[in-house]
């Protein structure tokens, strides 16, 4: 076990293999060795570090989209913990296809959380949490993406293209729709 | 919290991990999310990743050479890889490059039976003289799995992605020693070290072998004769099997439907001889259908009983998840006219009119969550003459006297003049 104190000074008893997923906690451990010493994470806060590290609200019964499971292959997945909480960037590419139980309530935070969420994932160097799920609907969507309209509004992004700007990137993009 | 609490590295990064169609959309957003979507680092890393390559059956990625080119001609050469380079022949060759990579089999003796796996990396050769199968690594002319296998052994292979691991679902329906046992197995290989394990293994206990077979992830596909409907062709993919067949009722429809392989998750059961036997015995259940669409072009239906119906599915190269799903058929001929009645009478020596045969290509979208649709959606829709002119594969493989030549073609970038890596 190995206890964390976040910003504003709560103790969290966290299990090494998960706090180990995050780099920058690793390398600490590491340099340190063994020690009941508190790790500081300044950045992150308690609400967050729970996010972060909270397990999965249990195990599906059958993955339904085809997941490797095995023990053998390098792809061996917990069902008890978050999937995201992978190390591997490798693995993230391929499971950002498909959308778990866990990562759909995970991905309906509310918006503030979700970027301090990335923030803290980019601070614990968490490779695979930083990823493009904030750009997805995660359901209804044909495309890949939201259109950038739906985006700006989600994030409320100001639009800073002129009208002739924005008519040009569309042409240049127009290949990849109906690809 | 406003959205530029992000900064810019750590947008980048989600980028990196985002495919081409959302960047995309991304770099459509505003100026500063253009800036980034923009990057070269991005923009290399999606050229060079294996998922983008293998979906277009791309040669191994030159770092150095990707390396001299600015983000517009990165951004032309997925452009161009993904439009390009079409078929090989009759025409729309002569914008090509192609990269030849030769595979020598000294060793080998007679010829083998040869299949060029998806992504285009691996290969699978079946020596009859060897009685051995054996996978070897194109890319750097390597071996990397051999397995003894008889004369008919059947096997289908499914890439890990982004890893070096395969599942090989080997079959034997015609039994060596003559019993009416029939076997079917599964290895998992590790193509860096060569070992191999067998996770799973069955014994047949029926003559009741069928014709199709595939392995996805960890669920493998095996029909039974007698058990497909007439002229069905299938498919499987992560989650989803997708299929096309003749519609049993009056109006003979092909028909092109996609099932969720959670569908049948109430007749799982434990895969033992008796528990098969016991089920093969029973009327099956009607297959549940997620999706399905009539096949027809121009309002004429495609394919009929005697036309045969061709069904590729491959990964989208643009959109992470999503499926290209093509299927190729010949067209019932529209009602006679009244006048092409009258014109029967007057001309005595009709010439037949040439086939028509039509492609329809399907973009299919499998669901991310539990309660939401899927989606398959028809792109395009075109009349063809032959099936070489859209179905042909971008990477063919040839026998050359002891070695195999695998040529990668690819679409020429419109920005360079001469191609560095053309032979």
């Amino acid at each position: 076990m190995v206890l964390l104190v976040t910003s504003d000074n709560e103790q969290f008893q966290t299990e090494k293999d998960i706090v180990e997923r995050s780099v920058l906690i690793k390398n600490m451990l590491e340099d340190v060795g063994e020690s009941d010493q508190p790790i500081p994470l300044p950045n992150v806060s308690s609400s967050v570090l729970k996010k972060v590290t909270q397990p999965s609200t249990g195990p599906t019964e059958i993955d339904v989209r085809g997941r490797y499971l095995s023990t053998a292959s390098t792809t061996v997945e917990s069902p008890s913990r978050p999937p995201i909480l992978e190390q591997s960037q490798d693995e993230t590419r391929k499971r950002t296809t498909d959308i778990s139980e866990w990562d759909q309530k995970f991905i309906t935070v509310d918006q503030e959380m979700l970027f301090e969420i990335i923030l803290a994932a980019n601070y614990l160097d968490i490779k695979s949490l930083l990823c493009r799920r904030w750009l997805q609907d995660g359901s209804q969507h044909d495309q890949g993406a939201r259109p950038p309209e739906e985006i700006r509004k989600l994030f409320n992004i100001v639009n800073d293209f002129t009208p002739e700007e924005e008519a040009q990137i569309k042409k240049e993009n127009e290949w990849a729709e109906d690809r | 919290m406003p959205f530029d609490v992000l900064p810019e590295d750590v947008l980048l990064s989600i980028l990196c991990l985002c495919d081409v169609y959302t960047i995309l959309t991304v770099s459509a957003i505003n100026k500063s999310l253009r800036h980034i979507a923009s990057s070269k680092q991005l923009w290399l890393s999606l050229v060079q990743d294996s998922t983008f390559r293998a979906a277009l059956d791309l040669p191994p990625p030159d770092p150095e050479e990707l390396g001299s080119h600015s983000t517009e001609e990165l951004i032309d050469f997925v452009k161009s890889s993904v439009i390009g380079p079409g078929p090989m022949w009759p025409r729309g060759c002569s914008s090509a490059t192609v990269t030849d990579l030769e595979l020598p089999l000294d060793e080998m003796g007679d010829r083998p039976a040869f299949r060029l796996l998806p992504g285009a990396r691996y290969i699978l050769l079946h020596s009859i003289t060897q009685a051995k199968l054996y996978i070897y690594d194109v890319w750097n002319a390597r071996r990397v799995w051999e397995h003894a296998a008889e004369d008919h052994t059947i096997c289908q292979i499914d890439l890990v992605p982004g890893t070096s691991i395969a599942r090989v679902f080997l079959a034997q329906p015609v039994p060596v020693d003559y019993s009416e046992q029939h076997t079917l197995h599964i290895e998992e290989v590790d193509f860096t070290t060569g070992l191999s394990r067998q996770t799973f293994e069955l014994g047949f206990p029926t003559s009741s072998f069928g014709t199709a077979y595939a392995i996805v992830g960890d669920y493998f596909l095996c029909t039974m004769l007698y058990s497909l409907v007439y002229d069905a062709k299938i498919e499987l993919i992560p989650g989803h099997i997708i299929s096309t067949y003749l519609e049993s009722s009056a109006t003979y429809h092909q028909i092109l439907a996609i099932t969720r392989l959670d569908a049948f998750t109430t007749y799982w059961q434990p895969l033992t001889e008796a528990c098969l036997t016991a089920q093969l015995k029973r009327e099956p259940p009607t297959t549940p259908i997620t999706v399905k669409t009539a096949l027809g072009y121009d309002n004429r239906p495609l394919g009929t009983r005697s036309v045969t119906v061709h069904l590729t599915v491959t990964p989208n190269a643009l959109r992470r998840g999503a499926y290209n799903v093509d299927v190729h058929g010949g067209e019932i001929a529209a009602p006679e006219t009244i006048m092409g009645k009258i014109s029967n009478f007057i001309t005595v020596n009709r010439t037949p009119s040439p086939a028509r045969q039509a492609l329809l290509s399907y973009r299919f979208t499998p669901t991310l969550s539990c309660k939401g649709e899927c989606q398959l959606r028809l792109i395009s829709g075109q009349r063809v003459f032959s099936t070489t002119e859209t179905s042909f594969p971008r990477t063919i493989t040839q026998w050359s006297g002891g070695s195999i030549i695998v040529p990668y073609r690819q679409q020429e970038w419109p920005m360079r003049r001469v191609p560095k890596y053309v032979k």
